[in-house]
């Protein structure tokens, strides 16, 4: 089967400064694969990589078995959807029209949208329950619903992989779980495949089948996360102790040392 | 009314009304343009003119009134139309691309380069006369060469907005110091090339109308037809990449087709301010924020606003002329201000 996404050998450097060094990475349809990693560790850098929005100096990068550099910008976006860490979010612009931009992939440039592009726009902001907030000005929306309209501008590129840049940046508690659960649903419901960021070590071992930890632009351990998230590893990479609890099989991880009862 | 009322846009794309509405505006100042001027010719005696010409019914104009209308106003009223509208396109595409509301259509360096042009053709090849029928020529070419020269310092490919900019301003300064240069070398041409700048729609000829509206049409049309493509563009360069917008090549083209329209404008009426930015920025406020929206009534709204402020410049002075780049500015200024004064009550 073809793999979402394979990433073999990648390689970004900028000067003598090397982000990624030789990356290998298999994400198969319908898996969430979460990169963690310390500040700098190139997080970032490979989720722009892995979407074809920065260049790289080695490797390859393979969407649904197609060579991205080969792609063309449509037909990328046809295979590779992207939530960034900071929206820009242009002022005035109403939710329904925002989420219409997703569809550019799907027609010729200079084409107006179809009606089965507004049909497609319409299903996914019923399913994110945006369809009452439609024609409200993006800019008016909380905080969690604001990520939810940028993850339905996303999803109507009905791409096989999704990928997002620390999607809950700036999100109360119950508004990261919310955003995470719609991507969760999504990913059960239509088998897409997502790679993310997550600063969040318990939220991206509640949510990622497979995490990979990302260290000075290596990955050094990927597994589930019960076998990365343990506090040797956390401590090792992220230079501070930290103790992680198990809560019905979820590894819950806290800063600091173990406090003797 | 809410906050969240007033800042919600019920739809993006541009309804019919909307361009009735503006056309209409278009039409109306076109005539007021026929009609007002030291000889006033009724509106209804024009409309009269017009109808016996399509052949139904309707009363031909006396033979003074008709010299008067269609001879030394009408190449006038067209001229306006079309620089009034083809600067307005050309600043709402630039605001679209560089993702900036102050961004006007002589950004980068047309203005300067225009005006090096014109300076060179009234010194250099008029001796310190007025050329005019080189000096939109030169005007033309100098605001095109200035833009490339600030493509080519912004760097092959550096087409991001923030280089492009100060490119642009570099390039102007080159620019306007060898004018100044060269004004020196003559003080007859320093009147000259001073009303030029000033601009004005003087001297509109039916030729000079054909010579340059072609660039108009051929730059409108382009960004007309890219308004769409500048709508995704407005969540930023990284994110319409994402979304499959080939960002590079659509800034080029858009550019491109938005210099060589305000290059035309300038060649045929020198340098008129304030169209460029006021025109787009009030369409906005009143219709919302897409470029579907924004470029087609600013077409209609900066043909109409242009003619309407050269009447102005005709009237305001019996016997005399006001440039039209004064009375762009003066309406333009308070204009200015009071749509900053509103955007910042809405961010409120």
């Amino acid at each position: 089967m073809t793999a979402a996404l394979d990433v073999s050998g990648l390689t970004v450097r900028v000067g003598a400064r090397v982000l990624l060094d030789g990356v290998d990475l298999h994400v198969e349809a319908g898996e969430w694969l979460t990169m963690i990693g310390p500040n700098g560790a190139g997080k970032t850098t490979f989720v722009h990589a892995a979407a074809g929005l920065r260049d790289i100096d080695d490797g390859r990068v393979e969407l649904s078995g197609r060579d991205l550099a080969t792609l063309k910008d449509r037909a990328r976006a046809s295979l590779v959807a992207f939530v960034p860490q900071t929206p820009v979010v242009p002022e005035g612009m109403p939710v329904r029209e925002y989420v219409l931009l997703g569809r550019v992939s799907h027609r010729p440039l200079l084409r107006a949208e179809s009606p089965h592009d507004r049909a497609v726009v319409g299903e996914v902001l019923a399913r994110l329950d945006l369809a009452s907030m439609a024609d409200r000005a993006v800019q008016t929306l909380s905080g969690g619903e604001r990520q939810r309209a940028v993850i339905a501008r996303a999803l109507v590129q009905e791409a096989p992989l999704l990928v997002l840049d620390e999607p809950t940046t700036g999100l109360d508690l119950r508004h990261q779980l919310e955003v995470l659960e719609v991507v969760a649903e999504e990913r059960r419901s239509r088998r897409i495949a997502v790679v993310s960021t997550l600063h969040d070590l318990t939220l991206a071992g509640r949510f990622a089948d497979r995490l990979c930890l990302l260290d000075s632009g290596r990955i050094v351990q990927c597994g589930t996360p019960r076998e990365v998230l343990t506090e040797a590893t956390l401590a090792r990479h992220y230079g501070v102790e930290v103790t992680v609890l198990d809560v019905d099989g979820v590894p819950v991880v806290v800063p600091g040392p173990r406090t003797t009862p | 009314m809410t906050r969240q009322g007033r800042a919600a846009r019920p739809t993006s794309s541009l309804r019919p009304l909307h361009v009735v509405v503006a056309a209409g505006f278009a039409c109306a100042a076109a005539l007021v343009g026929l009609s007002v001027g030291p000889v006033h010719v009724p509106v209804t005696s024009i409309l009269s003119d017009i109808r016996w010409h399509l052949g139904i019914g309707g009363q031909p104009l006396g033979q003074v009134d008709a010299v008067i209308v269609w001879t030394l106003r009408a190449p006038r009223v067209v001229l306006g139309l079309l620089v009034g509208g083809t600067l307005a396109v050309a600043g709402g595409s630039y605001q679209g691309v560089f993702r900036n509301p102050l961004a006007d259509p002589y950004l980068l360096g047309i203005a300067a380069g225009a005006g090096l042009g014109a300076t060179i053709a009234i010194v250099v090849i008029g001796g310190g006369a007025d050329t005019p029928g080189v000096t939109p020529i030169f005007a033309f070419a100098g605001g095109l060469v200035a833009v490339v020269a600030t493509w080519l310092v912004a760097g092959r490919g550096a087409t991001g907005p923030t280089t492009l900019i100060l490119a642009g301003i570099a390039v102007a300064s080159m620019f306007a110091a060898v004018q100044t240069l060269l004004q020196q070398s003559s003080a007859v041409a320093v009147t000259h090339v001073y009303y030029w700048l000033l601009g004005s729609l003087v001297g509109a000829t039916w030729g000079g109308i054909l010579g340059t509206a072609p660039y108009m049409a051929l730059s409108v049309a382009v960004c007309l037809s890219c308004a769409r493509l500048l709508d995704v563009l407005s969540v930023g360069e990284l994110e319409s990449a994402s979304l499959g917008l080939p960002v590079v090549a659509v800034r080029t083209i858009v550019i491109a087709a938005a210099s060589l329209g305000a290059a035309a404008a300038v060649s045929a009426a020198g340098l008129i301010g304030f169209v460029g930015i006021v025109v787009p920025h009030a369409v906005r406020l009143l219709v919302g924020v897409s470029y579907r929206r924004i470029l087609v009534l600013s077409l209609f709204g900066g043909a109409g606003f242009l003619v309407l402020a050269d009447v102005l410049a005709r009237v305001v002075i019996p016997d005399a002329e006001l440039p039209i780049g004064v009375v762009t500015a003066i309406l333009g200024v308070p204009f200015f201000v009071l749509v900053l004064h509103v955007r910042k009550l809405r961010l409120r």
